[in-house]
This record gives structure tokens, sequence and C-alpha cells, in this order.
């Protein structure tokens, strides 16, 4: 049966509507009241560094203006930490993203950042307790947080990955100039530079370069990377073939076991486990039946490069060419 | 198992109701502004109140009366306060639109299983939010026509104009034909529905390899009130300046229509235009909710069941005390998951899921154990 009357009394709809109008012009009165421009030098603030002011030139064709040599930076794109680490004294780097600790050179020397402060979230009110006046991220972490931080003054830096090796050495080169480190940049730059020749010359001087495949499988799919990637200028560089770029595919994609039987490559580079030789990857290659009659099996070609190495985006990636390299010899 | 709204009976009466849950509200405000974290410390009340007094104008800023040394870091205390006043603002405003959005469907569909994702308005938002971080992050950068610099603006842009393009699409679809009907309108929500999820699976697919797109769609997909600004305040707050307004111009309506929409009818319901508004606000409501803080599931689902559990299923009571409730629920689990779990925080989404799936499945056990003993 239908009642015309409500089972309970109810809230007076006119006070709901008060309710919300008030906090909606609260909310715009907070908004708008405060001025929101970027802070000015504090009186008594120390002048600025030798060479500051100074306008930096991004590779996006951007620029950023530093007002002072930055003392507190954060680092929160993992590819950019080794080269920070390098570049700058630990005392003037204030906090690392909590992915440096396994994706960076950190997993191999943890010593270096021991005890000191990481952030899992790129998220305006964390990253402002470490006051910066440089924050590192790449293109796409959180615009929100990008935007705040502009908003109050603070110089962020995006800076997308490398994809070839030649991009490497410029990066070197900007992060000196943005860190006031340009010798030091200059130092890395040249060894790094000398490095590569030497792989260069080497894989010149080889006759064959055989086919490998770059391969991680942590559960049932397999995944590898193609051209456009910075493990496959790896591998060109060590002086072997990346076959999955050979048959056309770019970037990083999904390799289904099949398709590795069709390669059939002559190595295989797969990530190790964390601290242990015998990785997921490896141990899934070494035992899966369907994988006996692989030529990089049978001939106990798989080589196994510590995980932060295989997706590493950093100038590190020159070591991992390095120890490809080695596999030839 | 029952899918209807059932008729509880109250427990409190709704005003005392809306008195403790506005007093609950104001409590969460202030804990939320003045909790204690590792990096900041906790502010105290004193400090809360000089700081959004600074704010506007009425005192002078937190931090400004510390000393100044040459080469020490700024303090950014007022900074720190002023970003959690907007993200406890957004999670209020959002937990109250989406439970408003919920309690409005489930009374239009007459089924307690009715939620604000049923006319496409999330799935739409989240199509409109995944193509503008796709362009942003470079994989449709065609996308961008030229508005790359806008970055977090153009993602909530997307996110609205998807949620309200979509539900728009679903609402016109349901209501074609001489007699339109609220199932005709369900079946086309589940299909569009099912369409997008392909369509948002097919993209997630396309940037597995992506790590920096996959961490936004993932942080997308289960909701973020992280470095919350002024303006996803203020898209919530204007979302329920459209939306509230419309619950005295429904209640009675959907009280009515609970008994099916001929009976409605014949008692002088323009049921057409009870649907109409309905839609509309739910449709609204939902938009500013996910386009200012991504998708947050189970508020507009459990909220209403909770509602009426406690104070009965009339409309008039239900549908505004669902906004109060909504708020302090939301606002409550961010402030739990932020005292809990410290630097290791969760999404809303997933939090929302871990309390919500419990809360609702403990709701439907006590509705059937009554009924039993009834």
């Amino acid at each position: 049966m239908i009642s015309l009357q409500p089972e309970s009394r109810s809230i007076r709809p006119a006070a709901a509507r008060w309710v919300c109008t008030v906090l909606l012009a609260l909310c715009a009165g907070l908004a708008g009241c405060r001025d929101r421009s970027p802070p000015t030098p504090r009186p008594g603030a120390a002048p600025p560094a030798a060479g500051f002011p100074r306008t930096v030139a991004l590779p996006d064709g951007s620029e950023v203006e530093l007002a002072d040599r930055p003392r507190r930076v954060v680092v929160a794109n993992t590819a950019l930490v080794d080269a920070s680490l390098e570049l700058l004294a630990t005392d003037r780097i204030v906090a690392l993203c909590d992915q440096a600790r396994t994706w960076s050179s950190l997993a191999a020397h943890p010593e270096i950042w021991a005890g000191r402060p990481t952030f899992r979230h790129f998220d305006a009110e964390t990253i402002l307790a470490y006051s910066p006046d440089l924050v590192l991220c790449s293109p796409f972490s959180q615009l929100e947080t990008v935007h705040v931080l502009r908003g109050l003054g603070i110089q962020v830096v995006k800076l997308a990955d490398p994809t070839t090796i030649d991009e490497l050495g410029p990066r070197l080169t900007l992060l000196g100039r943005l860190f006031d480190t340009e010798e030091r940049a200059a130092e890395l730059r040249q060894d790094l530079d000398a490095r590569i020749a030497a792989l260069r010359t080497r894989a010149a001087s080889r006759e064959h370069r055989p086919s490998l495949v770059a391969y991680s499988r942590l559960g049932e799919e397999g995944w590898t990377m193609g051209s456009g990637t910075l493990i496959h200028a790896a591998i060109e560089l060590a002086g072997f073939e990346n076959a999955v770029a050979a048959v056309g595919r770019e970037g990083a994609r999904r390799l289904p076991l099949e398709d590795l039987l069709a390669l059939d490559p002559e190595w295989l580079l797969v990530p190790a486990a964390f601290g242990e030789e015998d990785g997921l990857s490896q141990s899934s290659v070494q035992r899966d039946p369907r994988l006996a009659r692989l030529r990089a099996r049978r001939n106990d070609r798989i080589v196994a490069i510590h995980p932060w190495l295989f997706s590493t985006t950093s100038h590190e990636i020159v070591t991992a060419a390095e120890q490809l390299a080695v596999r030839l010899d | 198992m029952t899918t209807g709204l059932g008729a509880s009976h109250p427990r409190l009466p709704p005003r005392f109701a809306a008195g403790l849950l506005a007093a609950g509200l104001v409590a969460l405000f202030l804990l939320q502004l003045a909790h204690s974290s590792d990096l900041w410390g906790s502010f105290d009340l004193g400090e809360v109140l000089r700081g959004l007094g600074a704010m506007l104008g009425l005192a002078d800023p937190l931090g400004a009366d510390v000393p100044i040394e040459p080469g020490a870091p700024q303090d950014h205390s007022q900074d720190a306060l002023e970003m959690r006043l907007w993200r406890t603002l957004t999670a209020a405003g959002v937990g109250a639109l989406l439970a408003l959005a919920g309690a409005l469907l489930q009374g239009l569909f007459r089924n307690g299983l009715a939620s604000p994702s049923l006319i496409g308005v999330t799935a739409g938002a989240n199509l409109g939010a995944f193509v503008a971080m796709l362009a942003l992050s470079g994989h449709a950068h065609w996308a961008l026509w030229g508005l790359g610099d806008s970055g977090p603006w153009l993602v909530t842009l997307a996110a609205l104009a998807g949620a309200l393009g979509v539900s728009g699409v679903v609402v016109l679809l349901g209501l074609r034909g001489p007699r339109p009907s609220v199932a005709t309108l369900l079946l086309v929500g589940v299909a569009i529905n099912t369409l997008i999820a392909g369509l948002l699976s097919a993209l997630q697919d396309l940037v597995l390899g992506d790590n920096a797109a996959m961490s936004a769609l993932q942080s997308w997909t289960f909701g973020t009130l992280y470095s919350r600004q002024a303006w996803h305040a203020g898209l919530v707050g204007l979302g329920l300046l459209l939306t509230v307004p419309v619950i005295p111009l429904v209640a009675t309506e959907l009280d009515l229509l609970a008994s099916g929409e001929d009976d409605a009818r014949a008692l002088g319901v323009a049921t057409h235009r009870t649907r109409i508004l309905v839609l509309f606000a739910a449709a609204v409501a939902t938009a500013s909710a996910v386009a200012s803080a991504g998708q947050i599931g189970f508020v507009g689902l459990v909220i209403p069941h909770m509602v009426r559990a406690l104070v009965g299923s009339g409309h008039r009571a239900v549908l505004p005390l669902s906004v109060l409730a909504g708020a302090v629920f939301l606002l409550a689990c961010d402030l739990a998951q932020v005292l809990v779990t410290g630097d290791r925080p969760l999404h809303p989404g997933v939090l929302m899921s871990l309390i919500g799936g419990p809360i609702f499945l403990w709701i439907l056990l006590a509705g059937l154990r009554r009924s039993r003993t009834w």
C-alpha cells in the first residue's frame, strides 16, 4: 500500500542548500583572498652564488630560470637518480623517490642513501616538507603536484627518459648546468664518451652480430623491448642485434612464448633476481619445457644482469652494455 | 538476495542524525587539518584557525614569525595547511556528491544495487581522463589540440566532458520511445558501461610498457586526493550547488515511485520530469566528483544503505542525510588512512573498497536477519 506520508520526518532542504552555498562561498573566498604570487627573496637571505641567476635550456625547447645555486634538490624521477648522486654531494639532495632504492644504482649500493629520506607519492604536501629549491621529475609526474609547486615559486624541471645512447652525454651536461657542477659533469661525460667509443670500436670489429632478445617474465606473460628503447640501444652498442627490433617491433611490448620460439635468438638477456643469481625470468626460461629447443637455452647463452641495469634509463645503461659485450669476447 | 530498498525501521530521528553527522563533519574537518604527519608534525587548533585567518587576510601566515637565517630553507607551514584545506574540502564534497548520486539512483531504479556508475558517468569520466592522460604522456599528442601546458585542468575537464557526454548518451537512448521505463535505462547503462570498459582496457593494454602512463592511469582508477587545489574544491562545490537544490523537487516523488511508475503516475507524479531531474542531478554530481578526485567506488553504493538503516527509507530524510554522511565517511576514511598508513598511503578507492565492502555485507546480512525474524 502506498503511503503519502514519508516514513520519517525530513531535513529541511533549504538548510542543506544554505550550507552548500556558504561552503562554496567560503571556498571561493579562501582561494581568492591570499596573494598567490611566488615568494620574493627574504631580507637577510644570502646573495646568489656566482653565475646565478642563470637560464638553462631544456631538451623540449623550454627554459628554466634558476635564481640561485640549488641547495635542496628533490629527485622524483628514478632515471635521474644515478646522475644526481654522481654530480651532487648527498647533502644537496634532500629526498629521492622511493623507487630509486630498487631501480637505480642504489639497488647495488644501498649504503649511499642508507637512512636518508625517500618518498612514495609525488604529492605537493610531501614534497613541500623537504623545502626544495629544485625538483626533478618526469614529464608525466603528477600534473597537479607540479602545478602546485610551481605556483609556490619552486623550480620543477621535467625531463623525459633518454631513448638513445647519444642523449646520455648531453643529459649529464644539462644536469651539471642545473646543479652548478659543470666540471664534475664534464669529467663524467668524458669518461662515458670514452666507454661508449670503446664499445662501438669493439662492436665494429666483430664479423657477426649475434641475435639477442631482452626478455623478462614475472608471471605468465613475457615482455621484451624493441627499437626506440634504451635497452635496445645498449644491445646494439654491445655488438648484438636485437632480434625483436629486427622484425620491426618498437617499444616495450608483450612477447608470447610462440613468438620467442619463432625468433629463436642466439642469446637471451634476462633480469636476475635481487641479490641472487637465478631470477624468475631466468629460471622460467631455463626450466620451461616449452622452451627446451630454444637455441640460447641449448647453448647456455642466457645472460642475467641486475634488474636495475635491465630497466635503467640512466647513463648506467652503458654498464649494462659492457656486461653484455664481455660475453662476446 | 534482495536488491530492493526495503522499508527499514528508523532508529534515529532524522534531525538528531543530521546534528550528529554535522558535528562529526566539523570535528573531522578540524582533525584533518591538524593531524600529525612524520614530515610536518601537527598543527594545533590555534595554528589551524590562524592559517585559515591568514587566507582571508585576517592574520599573519603560519611561519611568518620564524626568525630568518641566511641560507635556511623556507617555512612552508602555511602552504601545507592550505593544501590540507583543499584536500579536506575536496574529500568531503566528493563523498557528499557520490552518496547523493547513489541515493538518487537507488530511489529512481528502486534497486539497492544502483550506484553512480550505472548510468555511465564514471565510465565516461574515466574515458575522458584516460584519453587526456595518454595524450599528455605522448601516446596521442594529436588529441591535445595545443593545450598541452594546461595539464591538470585538461584531465579534469576531459573527465567532466566524458562523464556528462556518456551519461547524456545513456539517458537519451534509455528514455527513447513513447513509454520509456527505468528498466530500459538500466539496460542501456549496462551496455554502454560494458562498451566503455572494453575501450578502457584496450587503452590500458596499449601502454602497458609505459610505467609513467600506467602509473597515472592506475592512480586515476583508484582515485586520488593528493595535491588538490582550490579549483578542485570549487568544482565539487559547484556540483553541490547544482544538485542539492534538486532534493526538494524529487524527494516526495521518489517515495511515491517506490510502489511503481504506474501507481506513481496515478497519484499525480510527473514521472518523466522526475526521471530527468534525478538523472541530471546524479550525472552532474558524479561527474564533478569523479573529475575532481578520480574514481572512488562504493561511496555511492554503501552510504544510502547506511543512512536508510539509521533513519528509514523516506527520501526527504535519506537524500540530505546521504550528502552529510557521504562527506563524513570519505573524510573519515581519508583521515584514517593518513594516520594508519603514514608514508605508505593507499588510494581512497582502495580503502573505500576495503572498508565499504564489509560494511555493505554487514548491512545486507542484518537486513536478511531482520526479514527472517519478521
